[in-house]
């Protein structure tokens, strides 16, 4: 249960955060568009892509494979890289192999975790920067001419950043020698899915 | 002390938010709304202002109350004195401004930067006063309806970035600290990404 001071805090934190999601300006700015609207499609897009979800998934679980301090860089770190990708899409900057790319990032973070493999934080961080800047690429041509830019950027940020977190609830349990295996099978799980989707698009 | 200090300063929050509620003037920004409301609502209906506000307003919570509590008349002077230079014409170079500003807020909240204070106060100064130059009224200049919408706004300012301080300088445990750095992540990936579309011209 939580404590007074704990709910206060984050009654305050849920306030400020629904205060960011509920501003519709549609009957006072046109040139903002619906914020609502567009933070709704922002946040839907990572969710409504199976192989986006399943590698944030991964980011998260391997997160907490590798421990502190991945377990907290990886969050931080992540929607800046993403977002840098995510401007290249904007701005029309072409990448090669952009959905095989994410595809393999399935497979391969999958892999990480299904083989607990915990190689220097720089590499880490290597690999799952280069994955970042595909998914933000993706979501950045794919962004909607119609939405209010920024709070769909807030949203498909914020959606990713959630799916982080669940991963690292997922991985909670790998303290435990049942969780590890459980946290290793997801992982397994996730790098079958990524070669299915690997296989599918070459 | 400190706890005195909170108190009165929720008081005065709590106050200024009942006062504000009795007004009501012929126009405003939304319709169906009085004057002084529209301005009070105004940072809310912007996402560049909102964004903006929230990324200051953690920025000087993760210092501390004690810099929340000075920073509160910093804010409100910068924000009166922008809204006082605020005219159509600024626009354009303002609403850009404000995404960086808010991009760079956000990823010193994610690296969790200990500005020095004086530092830390011209940047907030600033981002009050850039919100505020990019918050022109079309209410004829000098005219009493163009006061009260500006001290709507004014009001708007303080309070959404008295929320968004408020609970980030309560915080004392090492994992909502991380939280709050996450949160400065998502809001410099945003107004970074919207920067990136207005250049392009995608965005508004």
């Amino acid at each position: 249960m939580l404590s007074d001071a704990r709910f206060r805090w984050l009654g305050g934190v849920l306030i400020a955060l629904l205060t960011v999601v509920a501003g519709d300006p549609a009957s006072a700015h046109e040139a903002t568009g619906t914020a609502a609207g567009g933070f709704a499609s922002g946040f839907m897009h990572p969710l409504l892509g199976p192989d986006h979800l399943i590698a944030m998934i991964a980011v998260g679980l391997w997160g907490a494979v590798l421990g502190a301090p991945a377990l907290w860089i990886l969050p931080i770190a992540f929607p800046l890289v993403m977002a840098f990708g995510g401007a290249l899409g904007v701005a029309g900057v072409p990448l090669p192999g952009v959905e095989v790319g994410i595809a393999v990032s399935a497979l391969v973070l999958g892999l990480a975790v299904a083989a607990a493999a915990r190689p220097p934080i720089w590499i880490a961080a290597l690999i799952v920067a280069a994955f970042a800047v595909l998914h933000g690429h993706a979501h950045g041509v794919e962004l909607p001419d119609s939405a209010s830019p920024l709070a769909y950027s807030l949203g498909f940020v914020t959606a990713t950043g959630l799916l982080h977190l669940a991963g690292i609830g997922i991985a909670s349990a790998y303290g435990k020698p049942a969780g590890r295996v459980v946290v290793r099978v997801v992982g397994a799980g996730i790098a079958l899915a990524g070669l299915v989707f690997l296989i599918g698009r070459s | 002390m400190g706890g005195n200090r909170l108190r009165r300063a929720r008081s005065l929050v709590l106050a200024t938010g009942l006062v504000a509620a009795s007004s009501a003037c012929a126009h405003g920004g939304f319709e169906g709304v009085g004057t002084f409301y529209a301005g009070l609502l105004h940072p809310l209906a912007v996402s560049a202002h909102l964004v903006a506000l929230v990324a200051v307003g953690v920025f000087c919570g993760q210092r501390g109350w004690a810099f929340v509590v000075d920073s509160l008349p910093t804010v409100a002077a910068a924000t009166m004195i922008g809204l006082a230079l605020a005219r159509p014409e600024t626009e354009p170079v303002a609403g850009p401004l404000l995404l960086v500003a808010a991009g760079f807020t956000g990823l010193a909240v994610a690296l969790e930067l200990k500005l020095p204070a004086t530092a830390a106060a011209i940047w907030v100064a600033l981002v009050g006063g850039v919100i505020g130059v990019d918050s022109p009224t079309d209410l004829a200049t000098g005219s009493a309806e163009r006061w009260i919408a500006l001290g709507g706004t004014s009001l708007g300012v303080l309070l959404l970035f008295a929320w968004c301080a408020t609970p980030v300088a309560r915080i004392n445990a090492a994992w909502q600290r991380i939280g709050i750095r996450v949160v400065g992540s998502w809001l410099s990936a945003g107004a970074v990404l919207s920067l990136v579309l207005v250049a392009t011209g995608r965005g508004a």
